[in-house]
Parts: C-alpha cells; structure tokens; sequence
C-alpha cells in the first residue's frame, strides 16, 4: 500500500535482519519474495520519487557500497583458488556462490530503495543469472536461453555452453587484434533444444532413445534417430535466422561469386571436445541456400552409431548430449597448415613445428598427405633452423558442383616447391607464438593462406605435450647480469606469470583507446575501464590499486601478470621504454628478456578435477566484466551477463542517484543547511550529517567544526592562497550575450539555492555542487580508510563565453585532471574525471588539488583568448601545486 | 627410508577431492598416507593400525570429527590431530583445542599453511619419541 512517508532506514535494516537469521536456501526465497512485494509497493511509489529524504537514500547508498565491497572480495577469492594453490571442496564452492548472488541481490535491492522501480529489470536479470549458477551448483547442463545463430564477433568464453566450444574457441581468436579468423556464426544449443528436446521431435526422439537404453540395436535406433532429424522441416523462426545469419555473411564477403560454407559441429561441456574429435560430421564447400540442411545433416550426425556408442562406453547420459554448429565462409586456401608452437615429438629442442602442404587441408589434419615441415626457434626472431619439403603429388580442391572436396592432382611445377615462403611462415610463426602467450599453452592451431595468402586462423586448441616434458627453465643469474632491474620487490603481485613489451603509459580514455598489442599497460591506478584492453596486453604495472579492485579480478580471470602499489611505475615508465615484467619473481628489467617467456607446460592434474571445472564454469558466469563503459550505449541492466556485471552496473548507477540529486528541494537538507565561513568570499551551505544531532547549531560553521574529511581537504583547496582572483575579470560584450541565453541549470532551481553552493557531507562522504563565477562543477567522493570504498567524482561544465573559449578550458581542466592521475572524459565544455580505490591521503590530495582548480578556473575562460594560454595557465598552476604539495599538504598531515 | 620409519599420516575428509589432492603432495614430502572418505572406516583402520598424525574434517555423516578426534584421543593420546573444516567458528576451534587438537585450519586453504602444520606435529612426534 502506497504510504506518505517512504519507508524508512528500519526497511533495510529489517531485511538484513531477516537475512541474518534464516539460512541456506530460505534467505533466498525470501529475498525473492521481499524485493518482488517491496518492488511492487514502490513501484506504486515511483511518482513520489522525490519523496525520499536524503537520509534514507544515503543510508541505502553506504549499505550498497558494503555489499559491493563483499561481493568483490569474495569473487576475488574465489578467482584466486584457481591458481591451484588452494584445497578448497564443494562446500566451498557453493557457499561462496550463494554468497556473492546474495550480496548482489541486496545491491540490486538498495538500489531501487533509492530510485524505486527505475531499474527493476535487474531483478528479471538477477533471476536469470542466479537460476544458472544454481543449475550448474546441481550438476545440470545448462542450456542458455538465447538467440538461435550468434555472430563470431559477439562470441567470447563465457557463451561456450551456448555456441560449444569450437565457436567459442574461434570467437576468442576473433577478439585478439592481429588475428584474422573466417567470418560466421555459431548455431546455438538453444536452438539445438528447440528443434530436438521441444515438442513432438523431442518425444520421438527420448523414446527412441529409451528403447536403445533397453537394448534394441545400436544401428537400426541410430538410423531411425538420423533419418528423423535430417528429415526435419526447420521452424520458421530458425530457418529465417539462419539464412539472414548467412546472407549478412555473404554480403560482408569480398568473394561477389562463388561463396561457399564450412558447416561443422561444436559440441558442448568441455571434456568432449576433443574426445569427439572426428565423430560428427563437417561439411565443407557448401553453398548458401544449403545451409540449413547442411545444419540438420551436421545435427543428425549426433545420432551416428559410432558416436551413441562412445557416449554409452563413457557413461556420457543421452541429456548431456548437446549439440551447436558452426557455419563459416569457406577459404579458398592456397595453402593450409598446422602449427604446435612446441614440438611436440621433441620438446627439449624448444621449436616450433610447422607442416603446410598447396590446397585444402582436409587431409592434412588426418596424416593422409604428404606435407612440408619447417622447425623454426622459438625464440626471436623465429630463426628457421630447418626444413624438410617433399614430393607433393596432390591437392584437395573444392568440387565445383555440390559440397565436398575431391582429390587432385597438383601442377608439376609445384610438386618440389616449398608451400609456405619465408614471410608466409614467418607471419604464422609470430601469431602462433601470440596465441600460445595468451593462452598460457602451446597451442595446436590448423590455419590457411586465403587467396591474398593473408594467414586465417581456423581452430587453436591447447596442445597435449604429456607429462614428461622438462620445464624450460633458464638461468636467472646469467640474466640478471645483461639487464638493469627497474624495480626489485616492490609493490604487490595479483597474477603471477612474465610478460614483456613496450610501455603505454595511460592517464585517459583517449590515451587507453591507443594500447597497442602486446604492450604493458602502466597506470596511476587501477580502474575497471583498463579491463577492456587487458586482453591485448601482456602485463600491467599500477602506482596504486587493489588486490581485490574490478581490474585485478580480471586479470587473474584473463591470466595477465599484474603488480600494482609501486608507488611510483608511471614515473619511471614512460610510454615506448622495452620492459620485462616478471611476476613471478617480483622484478621489472629494462629490455626485452625473452629468455624468461616461458611457461611451465607441464599439465597441471588439479586443472581436470571437477571442483577446479566447476568453479571455473561458476566464475564465468560471476566474475568477467563484460559492461566496463558507464558511457557506452550498451550500459544497461538487460546486457548484464554476469554478476559482475551487474554489481558494476548498480555500482554506477548508485553513483549517479547522488550525483544527480536534486539536492535544493530536499526538505531535511534544507532544516540542517549551515553557511561555512571561508577565507575566501564564497557562499558555501554545508548539511553535515555528523553536525545533525548537534543541538542549538550555529548559523555559520567554522571549518574546524566540520567533521567531513573530504569537505576539510576541498575547503583547503579552494582557499589556497594566491588562487582566488579576487578583482572580478571584466567580461567582454560578446562573451557576456552568449550566456544571457542560458537558464539556470534545473537542480538549483530552488530559489534559496539559486547562486548558492552546496556541500552535503557526512563524515567520510562529500557531494558539494558550486556555481563560481560563470561555471558549475560537481565533486562527490569517499574518502575513508577503506581504499577499495574511496573515490573522487569531479564534473565540469557550463561557462559564460563563446564555445570555444569554453574548450580551451575544458582541455585546460582535461590536462591538469590528467597529470593528477584522474581518469578523463570530456565533451566540449563537459570534462568529468574519474579516481577510484586510492588511499585516503591520497584522495585528500587529489580534492585539496580539486578545490585548488575549481577556484583558479573560476573566471578563466574569459582570459583564454587563445591555445597558447592553455599550456601557460597548466604550468602555472602545476608550479603552484608544487608549492603546496611542500608547504600545505604537509601542514595538513602534521 | 623405509615405510616403517616414516610417518604415518591418515586424512580423513567426506570430500574426495580434498584427499585426493593431499594424498600425493604428502607423499612427495615423504609421509606415508592413507585416506578415507567415511569416518567410519578411517576408525576401523585406526584401531588396527597406529598413525602419528590424522588430518581430519569436522562436519560429516556418521561419526563426526569431534566424536573421532574422542575416540582417537583415549586410544592413542601421542597421536596428533590437525582439523581441517569449512565451518570453522570460535566454539568448534576452542572445543577441538581442548580435546587435543594440535592446530585447527579453515578451509579452503593453501598446501604451505598445511605443510607448515604438518611440520610442527612432526616436531611434537619426534620429541615425544625422543623422550
């Protein structure tokens, strides 16, 4: 029942009540039922949105920023157990994953306490994903809902039960940069279940099977089975899917005629990828408007007898039996080839293996043709340190009528030529090298030459080198001598491993975009924006961050070697310096050490017991970060794949609320507001929750009875001497007329507040909005003795004068924010700067420099005549700061 | 050395996959070890055959560890206990300390916090021999 008063801080707090004394799976069916009711009776509220005081809205916002802290402490803990040096057990397992989905939910739940009924598809989100994780937890494989074909450039890891694993494995491949993978899309297992577990057909099909099981023939079921599925008339639906799928495949071709597709199975769960190798069918060279039957003929090879008899020798259930289908445009191979990036025969002699042969490699893969091999170092530059090119007598070509493949024989000239030049092999050598560096294996990778002998990858997979492989192991000591130490034991490990590279030093979105492959990423701090590059770089190195932050569970997750708190690494790294990071021993080297690449290959038994796959297949659907830009279009609740993705999201939005609150109509604000007396002439209303139960309050607050730390370190700022210009500067004509058109900005619409400028605080929290001179700027921030809640928001825009004044000192803002270490994005006179998950000194500093700016650019856009002022007033006040940095921020900390 | 001179290690955890990871890695530092998924057969064996040091579980079906480490205690009181569990609280520790337990680790837990109290059991052993 809607009620005047919005329920208040003894809502929430009843809830965790209630949590706290139920346990297993009862807190989660009540939660389920308390945020659908809750939902609902404030969804009735919504219109009485701004109702809510700030009190109880804050109250909701400390308690999310709690359970996100947990939440991401636990998935961090849980990433950490796959590094192998743990005992954990199911109990484990299933207890931390409840535990994270409960954390989240609550998150889910504060939020929309605070902005009722605006996000409620994160409940419908939630439900989904949760139902997953506790279908997984039951030993179930799960089938994704999903669409029925997914295109190869949406595909990564964590869709492998959806597309099975060849596509997966391909999606992969087709994200890393540089790595050039045919064009296609996947047939997913949910439009597998659709066609032959739904309906009539899945009726058919489970008796068929149960009079199998009973003992009827293996052939005659097996014939009965595949004719029932090749005879399938596909539904509507999936027909129109797939020929759109294929047409707008064709039409991203540079091929006009004679397309054609590869049709081949991918099969579900991880085990039985390879140990189907070779079972289902593949068709290739198959024309377009062939292509859904060339799918059912895939599909019924489910049902061949040797493949049903394999599943019942490995007790493999008939229900886990699932099959998705990969379609790919064809390449007409000049050559095709295999790779192992470590010669598997002899894996002392630390080669790579290559064997290419003219055409296609249909026979290749199964030893039926002769082939060149080329040994090549694995060790830049990749010498070819021999070959071995035989008598090549013929080729497998596509046939020109129908689908399939003949044999023929090869142009006499050929037959002694060597089917892969110096470059070509080179080329394949390098990708093969990249992809064994990213996958933390030597890899088996089948590639082709298309027709501008461009190399295309066609599959990838981990190579089984046994157990006997020596570890390649080198001398450090010998090392150690040709290489300057950068940095010796210091900072944190979060993922062990080497990476080595050339230097990008990032401080904005700008500069983060340009992260070349390969390179080590170095930051001030870690922000989750970095996790969108993290897969094309081979290390990262952070002056400050957490061990526990977005960014460092996602490079556990993806393997990349990170150390973070050096302190100072963006001061000694400068962007195009050549570096090895080794993780492993905690060192940084000036140089490209290639000697310490490698890897330890020897195969792990921990990684093929079911609580390690488990876990791993929980925290695919916990911990990647797929939503990492606030400002991109695909920022919302319904693209949460993830836990993780939707702790980031409600993370963010919780952010926003305060941000953007009308802070002047709010009642309760409006009884506590003091005026802060300042040194410097500025009209500042402080509501200091700490200050609210003080009785017979005065009218003006001194600054040292404020209790807010962050407020304290702004004020400071914004009074540092010599920064206030005190003479108003005169305004031009022009200037002055082209900010008469502007209104009033509407969150200051309250007439007491108009002109005024705000700062809501509470102890550790600030949000302050001013309005100087001719400009707004908004600051929120944590700044508390818990680095992983602190954080600083800085917003600014707005601005008398001609817009392209305003720019200069937009871009002015955006460089000082820069050198400051503040993540930045801007948009003409809009500049915002991000910093997250610093220390609280650290954060002080940043306000105190925040306080400092927003006074010195109070009126400068007027004086910003042109670009050369830009650079003048940055040193200016970078000089300045300095200044401060030794006299007042020390006075501060004494 | 010879398995009659080394020391005799039983594990005893309801979760295979806990046995079966410390199995090889005690064997490699040189214990002799048995495991056991029941506490039921763990005692049996126990009964036959003497072991210097059992790592064992709290929470499971049957007989629990607090019963066993009982048991154990009052027929063999050298032997050591490490108790390893997932619900580890103050009350079970302070409970599990009393009965004799050596050291008390939370589950999950890395190979050198268990090494490492493996090590000072092995300690206690060889002085109580020596004695």
């Amino acid at each position: 029942m809607p009620t005047e008063r919005p329920p208040g801080n003894n809502c929430s707090q009843l809830f965790l009540e209630t949590l706290h004394q139920t346990s297993g799976e009862k807190v989660v069916r009540k939660i389920t039922t308390e945020g659908l009711s809750g939902f609902f009776r404030r969804f009735l509220l919504k219109e009485k949105e701004s109702a809510l005081s700030f009190p109880f809205i804050f109250d909701h916002f400390r308690k999310l920023i709690n359970e996100n802290n947990q939440a991401l402490e636990i998935i961090a803990d849980m990433g950490a157990k796959m590094s192998g040096e743990f005992v954990f057990d199911r109990n484990y397992i299933s207890s931390s994953t409840a535990e994270v989905a409960e954390s989240v939910y609550r998150m889910i739940y504060h939020l929309d306490c605070m902005v009722p009924g605006k996000f409620h598809s994160l409940f419908s989100v939630y439900n989904r994903i949760r139902a997953e994780l506790d279908s997984e937890l039951e030993g179930n494989l799960v089938i994704p809902e999903g669409e029925y074909v997914i295109g190869y450039e949406h595909i990564d890891d964590t869709l492998a039960t959806l597309v099975g694993g060849k596509n997966a494995n391909l999606g992969v491949l087709g994200g890393l940069l540089g790595v050039r993978i045919p064009d296609g899309f996947a047939v997913t297992s949910h439009c597998f279940d659709q066609l032959l577990r739904k309906g009539e057909c899945g009726i058919k099909i489970r008796s068929l099977l149960h009079q199998w099981e009973e003992g009827r023939e293996t052939a005659e079921v097996s014939r009965e089975l595949v004719r029932l599925v090749r005879g399938l008339s596909l539904p509507k639906p999936i027909h129109k899917s797939i020929t759109k799928a294929v047409a707008s495949v064709v039409s991203r071709s540079l091929r006009k005629k004679d397309m054609r597709f590869v049709v081949r199975s991918s099969a579900i769960g991880e085990d039985s990828e390879h140990s189907f190798a070779g079972q289902y069918e593949s068709i290739l060279n198959v024309l377009p408007e062939d292509v859904p039957d060339a799918y059912l003929r895939v599909l019924s090879s489910l049902y061949a007898p040797q493949a049903m008899e394999y599943r019942r020798q490995k007790n493999i259930l008939e229900s886990e039996a699932v099959m998705a289908v990969g379609v790919q445009e064809m390449v007409h191979a000049r050559v095709s080839g295999v790779v192992y990036s470590l010669n598997a025969f002899e894996p002392d002699k630390d080669q790579l293996l290559v064997a290419s042969t003219f055409g296609l490699g249909a026979g290749l893969v199964g030893g039926k043709q002769r082939a060149d091999q080329f040994h090549v170092s694995r060790k830049p530059p990749y010498e070819i340190l021999g070959m071995d090119i035989v008598h090549k007598k013929k080729i497998v070509k596509k046939k020109q009528e129908g689908d399939g493949v003949i044999n023929s024989r090869l142009n006499p000239r050929l037959r002694d030529r060597p089917s892969l030049g110096v470059e070509e092999l080179r080329e394949v050598v390098n990708i093969a090298m990249r992809l064994e560096k990213y996958f933390r294996h030597p890899q088996d990778i089948e590639f082709a030459l298309d027709e501008r002998k461009n190399p295309v990858i066609l599959q990838s997979r981990s190579l089984n080198i046994g157990q006997n492989v020596p570890k390649l192991i080198c001398d450090f000591s010998r090392v150690d001598d040709n290489y300057p130490i950068l940095f010796d034991g210091v900072g944190d490990i979060v993922q062990e491993g080497v990476g080595m590279g050339v230097v990008h030093n990032v401080r904005s979105e700008e500069e983060l975009n340009l992260t070349p492959q390969g390179a080590i990423l170095v930051t001030h701090f870690s922000s989750p924006n970095f996790a969108r590059v993290l897969k094309r770089v081979n290390g990262v190195i952070t002056d400050i961050g957490s061990q526990i932050g977005h960014l460092s569970t996602i490079a556990r997750e993806f393997r990349v070697p990170m150390i973070i708190n050096t302190q100072r690494a963006t001061k000694v790294l400068k962007s195009g310096m050549e570096i090895t990071l080794d993780a492993q021993e905690h060192k940084i080297y000036e140089g490209l050490m290639p000697e310490l690449c490698y890897y330890e290959f020897a195969e792990d038994p921990f990684e093929q017991t079911y609580e390690f796959r488990l876990l791993r297949r929980l925290l695919k659907k916990i911990s990647p970060l797929k939503l990492v830009d606030p400002a991109a279009a695909t920022f919302r609740a319904e693209a949460c794949r993830t836990l993780h993705d939707l702790l980031r999201f409600v993370h963010e939005k919780s952010v926003e609320v305060l941000v953007d609150r009308n802070f002047a109509n709010d009642i309760f604000l409006k009884e506590h507001a003091r005026r802060l007396q300042l040194t410097i002439p500025l009209d500042l209303t402080v509501i200091d929750f700490a200050l609210c139960r003080t009785k017979r309050l005065p009218s003006r607050l001194q600054l040292h009875e404020i209790k807010s730390v962050p407020l304290k370190a702004l004020a400071r700022g914004m009074c540092a001497e010599g920064l206030w210009e005190r003479e108003p500067v005169e305004v031009d004509m022009k200037s002055f007329m082209s900010s008469m058109t502007k209104t009033f900005a509407t969150n200051v619409s309250d007439p007491r507040f108009v002109g005024q400028n705000l700062a809501v605080t509470s102890g550790d929290y600030m949000n302050v909005s001013l309005r100087l001179g001719y400009h707004f700027s908004m600051i929120d921030s944590i700044c508390s003795g818990k680095e992983i809640d602190n954080y600083v928001y800085f917003r600014f825009f707005g601005g008398v004068t001609d817009p392209k004044r305003r720019s200069r000192r937009g871009r002015m803002i955006q460089q000082i924010l820069m050198a400051n270490d503040f993540m930045v994005s801007s948009k003409g006179d809009l500049v915002v700067g991000r910093l997250k998950g610093a220390s609280s000194k650290a954060i002080r500093e940043k306000i105190f420099i925040l306080g400092a700016l927003v006074s010195y650019t109070r009126q400068l856009d007027v004086k910003l005549v042109d670009e050369y002022m830009i650079s003048n007033y940055v040193s200016q006040f970078t000089t300045l700061m300095q200044r401060y940095r030794k006299v007042g921020l020390e006075k501060e900390d004494g | 050395m010879d398995s009659s001179e080394k020391i005799k290690i039983l594990v005893l955890d309801d979760e295979p996959i806990v046995t079966k990871r410390l199995k090889p890695i005690l064997e490699r530092k040189g214990y002799y070890v048995e495991t056991f998924l029941k506490s039921i057969d763990a005692l049996d064996r126990f009964r036959k055959h003497p072991f210097d040091l059992i790592i064992t579980d709290l929470k499971m079906e049957g007989i629990d560890g607090m019963e066993l480490l009982s048991e154990v205690k009052s027929m063999r009181p050298e032997t050591e206990v490490i108790v390893i569990t997932g619900f580890a609280t103050m009350q079970t520790a302070k409970e599990s300390f009393r009965k004799g337990v050596l050291d008390f680790i939370a589950k999950p837990f890395t190979f050198g916090e268990l090494l490492a109290a493996i090590d000072k059991a092995v300690l206690h052993i060889n002085n109580k021999e020596s004695q």
